[in-house]
């Protein structure tokens, strides 16, 4: 499947689009794929297994104006491009739109209702996140994003897909997306206070998300939230 | 004060948090529950956003916690004046904390909820023999590692950097507030230039 075809697939159910910049354009921050690459490498965040985002050096793929790579593997699918302003795009497949709900929840019985997709509260949302931020601060350390970074966060398609938290623990209710509008959290911060507060941004976004799926976590939720995510990030996980 | 939401979910949760510690029933008036408290109120007051002691919980299965039976008698005997006075005349500077009473399907609980130090941390000013046994220890700095949700003496490195980075960190952010106040230091806003146009046509519609 070529990158255009990915591409399509990706959009056609529900995916995170990830834009990281800065403010001010300059045509040639990374001015060749040497370059390109060697910040994809330092950048790439992989605190549980699944690298974020998927990048082979010997796999992307160069244009001459971007740097481009794919993954399509089981329910896996990922396709970004890293531009030479610097600009980074992504578009990020949800495991839990290509995944089956019997293969999905295959210990539990009876199997949870059927809906349009599945999202697991921590691993697609709060730990997805996380790693978004924390490859932006990579790309910000890696000099692209100065002065002033922008960062555009992005669920699309998640009409009646589902909250669920854990594979043995269902929400006594179903917090389900009953809206087609996108999901969006943009921010424009100075590139040096981005490692400061990335962590408590990718929680900011998630409990946004959790909202508009009707979860509004009271604070001791956020806690444990946040205690888990400190576990992700010391990979205690 | 935390709603009850929030206290229904530190019962629900069923599992201990580096935050949340659990406690099968006890009363206020046992030597042994006393130094038990004062050890988890004092290592969750050095804990970074404080943290929850429930008692009235018992540990069916390792790690896997549910309600016990706690009578009225126990509820009542954990007052806020009691538990003030027992430890923080162990523990220096004094813990702030609450303490109150909690009912959920027919269970009670005692909820301690437990701040973070304000300025420095939490020190065990003096030992408490109990049995034979110290107890608690003098100038022992009581934490809950990140290791492993116990309320004990601080011991690793690691642990001991993350308390220092925490007090170091209030002092860093109480010297800025004071060189804001005296006008020393400003807050800029991010420059508000987009080329954001030119990034769009970069993308050709992506």
């Amino acid at each position: 499947m070529n990158n255009e075809e990915l591409l399509k697939e990706i959009r056609s159910r529900g995916y995170w689009r990830v834009e990281v910049r800065s403010t001010e354009y300059q045509d040639s921050r990374l001015p060749n794929c040497a370059a390109m690459k060697n910040l994809m490498s330092s950048a790439t965040v992989s605190l549980r297994g699944w690298p974020y985002p998927y990048f082979r050096a010997e796999e992307a793929t160069y244009n001459g104006k971007w740097l481009e790579g794919q993954v399509n593997w089981d329910n896996f699918r990922e396709y970004w491009r890293l531009y030479e302003s610097g600009q980074w795009l992504h578009f990020l497949g949800l495991p839990g739109a290509w995944i089956t709900r019997e293969r999905l929840f295959q210990h539990r019985s009876p199997l949870p209702p059927q809906h349009a997709g599945y999202l697991h509260v921590r691993g697609d949302i709060l730990y997805i996140l996380t790693e978004i931020l924390r490859f932006a601060v990579g790309l910000g350390q890696g000099g692209i994003l100065s002065p002033t970074a922008f960062l555009s966060i992005q669920l699309h398609n998640t009409r009646d897909y589902v909250l669920y938290e854990s594979f043995e623990r269902f929400f006594r209710y179903d917090y389900v997306n009953k809206s087609d509008r996108p999901i969006e959290q943009k921010y424009t911060l100075p590139v040096n206070e981005l490692s400061a507060v990335s962590d408590q941004m990718a929680l900011d976004v998630a409990i946004k998300v959790f909202s508009v799926f009707g979860w509004v976590p009271v604070d001791a939720a956020i806690r444990t939230l946040a205690e888990d995510q400190k576990k992700l990030i010391e990979r205690r996980l | 004060m935390t709603n009850a939401t929030d206290l229904q979910f530190y019962i629900q949760q069923r599992k201990e948090e580096r935050y949340l510690e659990y406690k099968c029933s006890m009363v206020w008036t046992s030597d042994d529950t006393k130094v038990k408290i004062a050890k988890a109120m004092m290592a969750m007051s050095n804990l970074r956003n404080g943290g929850v002691i429930v008692i009235g919980m018992k540990e069916i299965k390792r790690g896997v916690w549910e309600p016990d039976a706690m009578t009225d008698e126990q509820v009542t005997s954990f007052t806020q004046d009691d538990i003030a006075q027992w430890v923080n005349d162990y523990a220096v500077p004094a813990i702030q904390f609450t303490v109150e009473p909690f009912f959920l399907d027919k269970n009670k609980f005692v909820i301690i909820q437990v701040r973070e130090f304000d300025s420095v941390p939490t020190i065990c000013r003096k030992p408490k023999t109990l049995r034979g046994r110290e107890a608690l220890k003098n100038g022992a700095l009581y934490y809950r590692s990140n290791l492993k949700n116990e309320s004990a003496p601080i011991s690793s490195e690691e642990d001991m950097r993350e308390l220092i980075a925490v007090a170091v960190g209030k002092g860093v952010a109480r010297d800025i507030r004071h060189l804001q106040e005296l006008g020393f230091v400003a807050t800029f806003p991010a420059p508000q230039k987009d080329d954001a146009i030119k990034y769009m046509q970069e993308r050709e519609g992506l």
